[in-house]
């Protein structure tokens, strides 16, 4: 009659842990006008604010994986402080840029080189290549950064030495795909 | 297979530093000794980065298809942040690994250790062949080691010391340099500051939303795009507003007349100084050659919108923060003279 009442913080942390990327999006929604207000103030834009709120909930939904993860605040002031270090940092770089100008010539070619992005991006896309299971795998030891038993639970293989075998057979599956992507003139011209 | 994944594994557990001690020490020792398991290790590092990097893609396309915004562009400094694991190097011999060694590491460590003993023939060849394909993945320069400009007034072959760790020249700037000529009425504008052409990078942007992908591909991967405009800058913004995906070519007139405020200046007469062109291939500096007629000078900037800028009939370089003056008398190791004057560089920056 009152509609749902919204998750609280420990709701949404448990939804994070138990692998519901739904929490993310609430999150967003509860604390988007905070970063937004926060960004704006300091020289930033909407979009800045934007970015930003996305990056911090990556770096929160990583955190918030990691067994010994403990939510000592409120998500609001968690995420605020995440958004508010990646902004500052943002900002230190773009002024260290202003002030290169002494800088010798020598060193001018040392910034962002997006020929390496761009290789990345290709590896990249082959992980995304991967079939749902093995890429599931990967990331949630890569990224999410589970042990073995917890992939195999998550996931419903029958122990973590399958999850482990499984987990092999797919690396070297991607490997094979980023060789068969690749080609000599993509180091040597 | 069980060797592998034993390899695998421990591999793993040191990138994800899980290691301490004695055990970490002996694994950093084999690393030192076993240039075969080096490569293992940094091959897993570069695809363990990439996995890393597909699932952060992967959740910021959640949010934002579920929150009706868009995926957060990547930022040059977060770009840096996340490839920099990907080295070139660890690309290099990445590819070594896998193409002459059909994937096996195991095979690999067999062929290194083969390479000690006596050969035949043929297999010194190889083994030649190897060594010196590998001296070449170790001594192409980064960019800034391969600053030295390109021959002059002839077409320049683009040398090994030319081409950068991936195999191309495609962060170089090529400047097409006739005899400098004041702009026709230099007398009112000599204090007058002109950004003639601008240089936006288009930085690959892993985390564009699936929508937006097919408007930002051909960015992507051309890299980067051209605009080429005479205007007056003054506070006013200095990036260029109209733009055109260019790869390999002279800049092109972009001049939008409706969104300029009017201009004095000869600009034909400033155009046809300096054009710059935006070199992404090793054939690159031949193309732009042939297309423009005129030398080419050839110089790594970094991506920070690099610039060309007439200032009292002279022309500067620029690119954020740092501006070399343009002295095509000048040999050409010397032709781009950086700016230290303090009072000039705040008229550069257009302060």
């Amino acid at each position: 009659m009152f509609g749902k009442r919204p998750p609280g913080d420990e709701e949404i942390l448990r939804m994070m842990q138990n692998g519901d990327q739904h929490a993310l999006v609430l999150l967003y929604k509860q604390h988007a006008g905070a970063v937004q207000r926060y960004i704006l103030r300091n020289s930033g834009s909407r979009e800045d604010a934007e970015d930003l709120l996305q990056e911090a909930l990556v770096v929160a939904w990583q955190n918030a994986q990691k067994p010994d993860f403990r939510l000592t605040s409120r998500w609001g002031t968690y995420l605020t402080a995440i958004c508010k270090n990646l902004w500052l940092k943002q900002l230190k770089k773009n002024s260290r840029f202003t002030d290169e100008a002494q800088v010798s010539p020598e060193k001018m070619s040392e910034p962002e080189n997006s020929s390496r992005t761009m290789d990345l991006k290709k590896i990249v896309a082959c992980v995304e290549q991967l079939d749902e299971t093995c890429r599931k795998l990967l990331t949630l030891f890569y990224f999410e950064g589970l042990d073995m038993e917890q992939i195999a639970l998550r996931i419903g293989f029958n122990n973590a030495d399958t999850a482990k075998a499984k987990k092999y057979q797919c690396f070297k599956r991607l490997e094979q795909r980023v060789k068969q992507q690749y080609d000599r003139s993509d180091f040597l011209g | 297979m069980t060797r592998g994944i034993d390899n695998s594994e421990l591999i793993d557990r040191f990138l994800r530093d899980e290691m301490r001690g004695e055990e970490r020490d002996v694994f950093l020792r084999r690393m030192e000794t076993d240039p075969a398991f080096r490569l293992e290790v940094e091959s897993q590092k570069l695809l363990a980065e990439a996995i890393r990097l597909a699932r952060k893609n992967e959740l910021k396309r959640y949010i934002a298809e579920h929150t009706q915004t868009r995926s957060a562009r990547l930022r040059p400094a977060l770009v840096w942040s996340l490839s920099a694991a990907a080295s070139i190097a660890a690309l290099a011999v990445f590819w070594f690994t896998w193409q002459r060694y059909d994937g096996s590491k195991e095979q690999f460590a067999r062929q290194d250790v083969k390479q000690e003993a006596p050969q035949s023939a043929p297999a010194v060849k190889e083994t030649e062949r190897l060594q010196r394909d590998r001296a070449i993945a170790r001594t192409t320069p980064s960019p800034a080691q391969a600053e030295v400009p390109l021959a002059v007034n002839e077409p320049p072959p683009v040398q090994q010391e030319d081409i950068d760790a991936n195999g191309s020249v495609e962060e170089s700037i090529g400047v097409s340099a006739g005899p400098p000529v004041a702009p026709s009425n230099e007398k009112e504008d000599a204090n007058q500051r002109y950004v003639v052409a601008t240089i936006v990078v288009a930085v690959a942007d892993y985390n564009m939303a699936a929508k937006d992908e097919a408007e930002t591909e051909s960015l992507s991967r051309q890299d980067v795009v051209v605009t080429k405009r005479v205007r007056p800058v003054g506070k006013e913004s200095n990036r260029a507003t109209t733009a055109q995906p260019a790869t390999s070519r002279p800049a092109t007139e972009q001049d939008d007349a409706s969104n300029r405020k009017p201009v004095t200046v000869d600009r034909n007469a400033v155009q046809s100084n300096y054009t710059l062109v935006f070199i992404n291939s090793k054939d690159g500096v031949q193309k732009a050659q042939a297309e423009s007629g005129k030398r080419i000078l050839l110089y790594n900037l970094p991506y920070n919108n690099p610039m060309l800028i007439a200032l009292g009939g002279k022309h500067y370089l620029g690119t954020t923060g740092l501006f070399y003056a343009l002295q095509p008398e000048l040999p050409t190791p010397q032709m781009l003279t950086p700016v230290k004057d303090a009072a000039l560089l705040k008229t550069l920056q257009g302060e």
